[in-house]
């Protein structure tokens, strides 16, 4: 599917076969691609975090007040970058704390809760700055989101698919990987095996804000600049590349390797369009039907493997 | 085994691995147990029996952690528990076979037996290859040669699913195992096989509590019959020297 796209663009447009555009299709992926790491913990284990992006605006933004040197909007703290890292990522992993108290204490909906906190967020990163942008970022806050080696290999890069592969990992050969996987199939039995289910999907919601926050670095560090509508909208990529990755919505199933090519897919449509001669106007909606073609045709070949893997036993 | 059967307790032999002293449950106003004892021992089989509604899951939930009594006392090889959550239950040597089985159909074989307590290496990593040769050896136990450890779960029969099941409790040197229904809804060749593995497993030493709503296979599997109607235990019998007819009985209340 992936290649199918990229030759598809090759043929149109071969300006598109660049190394340079290549680097940039996976530069431009790797927030996607950190947020949709977190949403598959959280999908995993039969739950949802719609709030990932906001919490990425807000946290990006908090983080950009309290390191900038502009003494118009900065907080003036001048706090060493380090340290308001750690506390950008502690703000994540506290919204990621509050989405659980209200899904596992009080058992509201995942969908409802993180939806109302994916506005809520939002709401917090306009009033927080009246609206204003944040710039003048000190270097060494920025390097990770802009700094490429020898020029042409981002870090972000490096970082986002060596976050996959970690991932990865501990889905494959954790425990709290495989618990993940049980608790989406069947909570009851995950329960009843003596699975800590509430602790599990904490953790999960806890690393899925985590890495919203870190994402909120990394983007930050990019454009240099923290504007309220950061990352607005990308739930639904995010959500995208999970389910063209073959990860169910319904819990228990999927790994870290196909949504991976779901979100390099995503990223290969939207550089494509964004150097094809056709009008802006025309973008989202090529965009919705190219999602769905890849959405319907990954559902078809798992049917077809359903049928195969049945004949078979 | 003389005065296994008896209906006073105190006269049982002192090796009973499970007592059960005056169990009480209710939910609200709802009385779900009411003052239940009895006794479960090694190397038996105590069927239970009783209506739907008459205690049985509520019974199994309240030794295994799931939910807490109100009154009573529980002792397993005359250490007094009270099992907070399954998890406790499990590692104190109880496992409980679900009717619905408890089983995660998205996972394969292996992972299901070793489901909630995946080994692990010293970095925390887990052992899958040692898991399925685990899982393999486990079924073989169990007559279930033609499974493999690597098939997932959602693809196999329901007797099949009964044998992941109660391998997981051969694993896990259980001592006491409560089976919910473990025939109901099988194939009669597979209800032969469930059978055959709980023999494997008394003779391996387990207190086996076998619910069904099959009095005949009851009689033939178990040493011992208990029955609850609403919530009571109305009676405790040797399963050779009852018949059918006064299990009914006692399962109406009108014995």
């Amino acid at each position: 599917m992936l290649a199918v796209v990229t030759i598809a663009f090759i043929i149109v447009e071969p300006r598109i076969f660049s190394v340079r555009i290549l680097i940039n299709v996976l530069e431009h992926s790797s927030i996607l691609g950190i947020l949709v790491i977190g949403m598959i913990f959280c999908l995993l284990a039969g739950r949802f975090d719609l709030s990932s992006e906001s919490t990425l605006g807000f946290t990006a933004l908090v983080g950009a007040w309290m390191v900038s040197t502009n003494v118009n909007f900065g907080s003036g703290w001048l706090l060493p970058p380090l340290v308001v890292v750690i506390l950008m990522l502690a703000m994540g992993a506290a919204i990621g704390c509050l989405n659980s108290f209200f899904i596992i204490k009080l058992r509201v909906n995942a969908f409802i809760v993180t939806l109302a906190m994916l506005l809520a967020f939002r709401g917090f990163t306009y009033v927080f700055t009246d609206a204003n942008t944040m710039y003048d970022l000190p270097g060494s806050f920025i390097g990770l989101g802009s700094y490429s080696i020898g020029g042409l290999l981002p870090l972000s890069v490096i970082l986002f698919v060596g976050l996959f592969v970690v991932s990865q990992f501990v889905l494959s050969y954790t425990s709290f990987g495989r618990d993940l996987y049980a608790i989406g199939g069947n909570p009851d039995a995950a329960f009843a095996a003596g699975i800590r289910v509430d602790r599990r999907t904490l953790t999960a919601f806890i690393l899925s804000g985590m890495l919203a926050a870190l994402g909120g670095w990394v983007l930050a560090g990019r454009l240099q600049a923290v504007t309220i509508n950061l990352a607005q909208g990308m739930v639904f990529e995010v959500f995208a590349a999970a389910v063209i990755g073959g990860v169910s919505l319904a819990g228990g199933k999927g790994n870290m390797i196909g949504p991976l090519g779901g979100v390099l897919l995503l990223g290969m449509i939207t550089t494509g369009l964004s150097v094809m001669p056709i009008s802006s106007l025309w973008v989202d909606a090529v965009r919705g039907v190219l999602i769905l073609v890849a959405v319907v045709l990954w559902r078809v070949t798992e049917i077809y493997e359903e049928r195969w893997r049945a004949s078979t036993l | 085994m003389a005065g296994e059967h008896t209906l006073t307790p105190t006269t049982e032999a002192k090796s009973a691995l499970l007592r059960v002293r005056g169990l009480s449950k209710h939910f609200d106003h709802v009385v779900a147990l009411s003052d239940v004892s009895f006794e479960a021992h090694s190397h038996q089989v105590l069927g239970l029996v009783g209506d739907n509604g008459a205690g049985k899951s509520t019974l199994i939930k309240l030794i295994s952690g799931v939910h807490r009594a109100n009154a009573g006392e529980i002792y397993l090889a005359d250490q007094q528990i009270a099992f907070e959550t399954p998890r406790e239950s499990r590692d104190a040597g109880i496992e409980v076979i679900y009717q619905d089985m408890a089983l995660v159909n998205e996972l394969e074989v292996w992972e299901n037996v070793f489901l909630g307590r995946l080994l692990r290496n010293n970095f925390g990593i887990i052992q899958r290859k040692r898991m399925i040769e685990e899982a393999a050896h486990l079924l073989e136990r169990l007559g279930l040669h033609a499974l493999s450890p690597t098939t997932q779960v959602g693809y196999l029969s329901g007797g099949q699913k009964k044998g992941v099941a109660i391998s997981r409790a051969l694993y896990w040197d259980t001592r006491l195992i409560f089976m919910d229904e473990p025939t109901a809804a099988l194939a009669v060749f597979e209800i032969r096989k469930v059978l055959e593995q709980i023999e494997t497993l008394r003779q391996g030493g387990v207190a086996v509590v076998f619910v069904s709503h099959n009095l005949k296979e009851v009689l033939a599997t178990a040493d011992r019959v208990m029955v609850l109607h609403r919530g009571q235990l109305t009676g405790i019998r040797n399963a050779k020297e009852t018949s059918e007819d006064e299990i009914i009985r006692l399962m109406m209340g009108t014995a």
